[in-house]
């Protein structure tokens, strides 16, 4: 694993068992593993062991990178322990290190998916049929329209909408479009 | 429908209506061209210079003289009804003659101007679409997910600030995956379906 050497001396440090107690250690993975799966705001603050220069926050942010590194380059345990190894942890905080990571493995990968922009994504529809009757501008006997609307998530997590009429000819090659699509992903899964 | 013409408008024709009949030829085919393309400055002053007078005069002549030929189309008038109108107006018979001609020649341009003028919803024009496999992000490496992307082209009907026509329809582009691809395209079948029932058919033929 390419780690940058920010990261890897302070990693070295967490192992280290005298200047990171058990108990001190535990609090960190815990922490780190919340933050990466909720997305905590919440700052680290010091237990209060005396460390008061920024040993935490950096063991905090090195582990939270180790997970996320991992996870982005889906590699398994063996990698992550093989790594934490050439930093001299001890066994028994190896094993804690992969377990918490692997159970939380595919919750930080949605949220990692998740980041990044993308196009709005279409995630439902709405439609209504109406007969133009009348209008003010004097237009009389439009015939069956179509109101549809799209609703599109973004990339921030906020819901769009994307409203458009059609008549019922344009919605046939709207479906038929949308068919051909289908069929073509039919094909391809039936293939594979 | 009764026409009427309210006091201001009569007060703006009234550069219009003492003309002799080419000049309101003139102003007609001015008229058409402000439906179509929007202000033109420079064919006001021009035109005011020759009837010596304001450019601004002559650009509220041609907004009441495309206000009375869109409201009357509006109306549905017949030809007798406006030239009916006209000459009330005080308009010279051949004024109003040219007038009428141009009333009932330029109907679908009338029409058109008025329809952009109304409720406005942007209406399709086409779908592409693009079958994709997402490989990777940089957040994640070694993916394989399948995306629809698809180019939706709208025709807004909007006319742009000087009232002219927008030419081209807007596009937007959007993403699915395949799941929404079936709600979606199962949803809208749906809707054709309707369409297609004894309740829609019954409220067609009503109306028709």
């Amino acid at each position: 694993m390419d780690l940058s050497l920010e990261i890897s001396s302070a990693l070295r440090l967490l192992g280290n068992s005298t200047n990171f107690g058990q108990a001190e250690f535990k609090k960190v993975l815990q922490k780190a593993t919340d933050d990466l799966i909720n997305s905590g705001k919440v700052p680290v603050t010091s237990t209060g062991s005396g460390a008061c220069d920024g040993t935490i926050a950096r063991s905090h942010a090195a582990l939270a990178t180790l997970f996320i590194e991992a996870v982005k380059s889906n590699q398994d345990g063996t990698i992550v322990t093989s790594t934490l190894e050439d930093f001299n942890w001890p066994a028994e905080r190896i094993s804690e290190t992969v377990k918490e990571l692997d159970s939380c493995r595919e919750r930080i990968r949605s949220k990692l998916a998740s980041v990044g922009t993308y196009p709005p994504h279409i995630v439902d529809v709405d439609w209504k049929l109406d007969y133009h009757v009348r209008s003010s501008a004097g237009e009389e006997g439009g015939g069956a329209f179509y109101l549809i609307t799209l609703h599109t998530e973004e990339s921030d997590g906020r819901r769009g909408k994307v409203t458009f009429s059609c008549s019922l000819a344009q919605l046939s090659h709207l479906v038929t479009q949308l068919r051909q699509a289908s069929r073509c992903i039919q094909k391809y899964a039936n293939n594979s | 429908m009764p026409l009427t013409i309210s006091e201001d408008h009569k007060a703006h024709l009234s550069l219009l209506i003492p003309q002799e009949a080419p000049v309101v030829g003139e102003f007609c085919r001015l008229a058409i061209q402000f439906l179509k393309q929007g202000v033109n400055p420079r064919v006001f002053n021009s035109a005011a210079n020759k009837l010596k007078v304001q450019p601004n005069e002559i650009e509220e002549a041609i907004r009441a003289l495309v206000y009375l030929l869109s409201h009357c189309t509006q109306a549905t008038a017949s030809k007798d009804e406006f030239n009916q109108l006209l000459l009330s107006l005080g308009f010279s018979e051949d004024a109003a003659q040219v007038l009428t001609e141009t009333f009932t020649q330029n109907e679908p341009e009338l029409k058109m101007y008025l329809k952009r003028m109304g409720v406005q919803v942007p209406e399709y024009c086409n779908l592409e679409w693009r079958f994709d496999i997402l490989v990777g992000s940089r957040t994640l490496n070694h993916i394989a997910e399948p995306l629809i992307t698809m180019q939706l082209s709208l025709d807004s009907h909007k006319s742009k600030e000087d009232g002219s026509l927008q030419d081209q329809p807007g596009k937007l582009l959007l993403q699915t995956d395949p799941n929404n691809l079936s709600h979606m395209t199962a949803v809208l079948e749906e809707a054709l379906h309707e369409a297609r029932t004894h309740h829609s058919r019954k409220i067609h033929r009503h109306l028709k």
